[in-house]
């Protein structure tokens, strides 16, 4: 017998149905328990193209062979333009319940459906239409076009507003929640990039999010900065300052390593590396930034030092953040009074005007290494020609770096002196 | 949980629906649950933001309508047997033709008089 139109409906229901709840527990854990009503991004996904064949693998007559995959791929574009507002709401409020779920068993998996949801939001807010229907219906009679306006424009971002304040809810203490809500921040311009929305609305939810870390961020650095203030008050800046500043690093490990905590570090750690160098107390720059090897491995919580060397990387890689680069070539002369060899202080040396070429402090401190070494090879009763040659060159240089320096005078004329056969002056 | 999921109801509902969904419920609760419904209800429609971020924030009805239930089938209906002269005749009453039966029931039971020997019916 003929099935009556109802019918088929009410088993094409039924079989959406079935289907939600499948990709609900694969994606979220078979603890979630679907509403009926969101079985309504099943029957809105049939109308994408592609949808066909990804159907028909969910529904693979053999058990063993049933796959979700293709269906989860539609569901999760790398672009979401062209998709429906009635689906892209689903979607969104759908990857938001798997993210939260996520988030105690997969923290990678929990983050991407996180980012899924803001994209399926962005993408949804560029839907005027929907959203303004939306809220007349929900508002009711009598509802002012502006409070339509208002609601329809805002409650698409209102997801990116919550991140906000969860991430800054929990800053001071950098909880595994606060930790989650600053990396999901970091990924809202891929989200806003995959929404397929309009550019300036792009900018738009990029700039807000940035905004939002920023406060966080800030709020995660305060009592640092705080203790900061007091230590230098307290006139201990080479003692608890280097203590203090040592805490610096786990909030930008916790921080998915962001660059406003390694500017906060460079501004605040300068003073305390001056003091150092005014006291002569050398043995602190390894308090403070670590010893090479700890650098180096990056392992060591207290390794200041990667900081620094994080943020040389990102002004070499852009440009534009070109204000940075001298107090980092500043922050490689401090620390050539943690590295143990001549040749490394000269590694060190070279990463400073690497970074920021006509940095002052760091050509003089170059030049000098170069003369101390020039002066070793040129060293013993009859050197080595290739050696004094050597000698040459990195006098040279050092002439080039700082010309009116008066060491590498001296050790310009010690090396002249030895080349023509001179012997070394006599201590 | 959202008041929309919970109580299942259509997030583009008007008030007015919200309203008469909650009558609904309130009808079926128990007194102890009358309370939060209450709560639920003063949230939903006094409050028209809450209403609509609550409605964004839920699953929006999407699915194809059902339509009309199929029509019941009514039960086979037997068709009455003819009426016949004979069937309008009034029959004499049975009863009627019966033995007389004794007006007082009394008479026909026999008397046991009691046994005040007994000492259960003498005892005080």
């Amino acid at each position: 017998m003929a099935l009556r139109p109802e019918d088929e409906a009410l088993l094409a229901r039924l079989d959406d149905e079935a289907l939600y709840e499948r990709l609900l527990h694969a994606h979220g854990g078979r603890e979630l328990s679907p509403h009926k009503r969101a079985s309504g991004l099943v029957h809105a996904l049939r109308a994408l193209p592609g949808a066909e064949k990804a159907f028909a693998m969910a529904n693979d007559p053999d058990p063993e062979k049933r796959r979700l995959d293709a269906l989860t791929t539609l569901m999760m574009p790398s672009s979401f333009a062209g998709y429906p507002p009635a689906l892209l709401h689903h979607l969104a409020l759908h990857f938001s319940r798997v993210a939260v779920a996520a988030r105690d068993k997969s923290l990678v998996w929990s983050r991407t459906a996180h980012e899924a949801a803001l994209a399926a939001f962005f993408a949804l807010a560029a839907h005027e239409g929907y959203l303004t229907s939306f809220v007349s219906r929900a508002l009711g009679e009598g509802a002012s076009a502006r409070d339509v306006d208002r609601l329809a424009s805002s409650l698409p971002l209102e997801p990116l507003a919550a991140l906000g304040a969860e991430a800054l809810e929990g800053a001071r203490r950098l909880g595994t929640e606060t930790r989650a809500a600053l990396d999901v921040l970091t990924r809202v311009p891929g989200a806003a990039a995959r929404s397929g929305a309009p550019a300036p609305f792009v900018a738009k939810v990029v700039a807000r999010a940035e905004a939002l870390r920023a406060t966080a961020v800030d709020a995660a650095l305060e009592p640092i900065a705080q203790a900061l203030d007091d230590a230098t008050i307290a006139n201990e800046l080479t003692s608890r300052g280097i203590d203090v500043l040592v805490q610096v690093v786990p909030v930008w490990e916790a921080t998915g390593r962001d660059e406003a905590v390694e500017r906060f570090f460079v501004e605040r750690a300068e003073p305390v590396c001056w003091e150092i160098q005014r006291r002569k107390e050398w043995e602190r720059f390894a308090s403070l930034f670590g010893s090479p090897e700890d650098v180096s491995r990056g392992v060591s919580q207290k390794a200041t030092f990667r900081l620094v060397e994080s943020l040389f990387l990102r002004v070499k890689a852009d440009r534009s953040k070109v204000a940075y680069a001298a107090a980092c070539a500043q922050f490689f002369v401090f620390y050539t009074n943690v590295v143990a060899t001549l040749d490394r202080q000269i590694a060190v040396g070279e990463r400073a005007l690497d970074v920021c070429p006509s940095h002052r402090n760091g050509r003089a401190v170059l030049a000098s290494f170069l003369c101390q070494k020039a002066v070793r090879l040129s060293e013993g009763l009859v050197p080595q020609r290739s050696a004094l040659d050597d000698a040459w060159a990195l006098v040279t240089r050092a002439e080039t770096l700082f010309p009116t320096s008066r060491e590498v005078k001296e050790t310009r004329e010690l090396v002249e002196r030895r080349r023509s056969g001179g012997f070394p002056r006599l201590p | 949980m959202n008041p929309f999921d919970r109580y299942d109801i259509d997030p583009s509902s008007p008030p007015s629906a919200i309203t008469e969904r909650f009558r609904e419920l309130v009808a079926d609760a128990d007194e102890s649950e009358r309370d939060a419904l209450r709560a639920a209800w003063d949230a939903l429609t006094l409050h028209p933001e809450s209403r609509v971020r609550a409605a964004f924030f839920s699953h929006p009805e999407t699915r194809e309508p059902l339509g009309a239930p199929p029509r019941r089938k009514r039960p086979q209906h037997e068709e009455p047997p003819r009426l016949t002269l004979v069937g309008l005749l009034v029959l004499p009453s049975l009863v009627a033709l019966l033995p007389a039966v004794p007006t007082s029931a009394s008479a026909s039971v026999p008397h046991f008089p009691l046994d005040l020997s007994d000492p259960a019916l003498t005892e005080k």
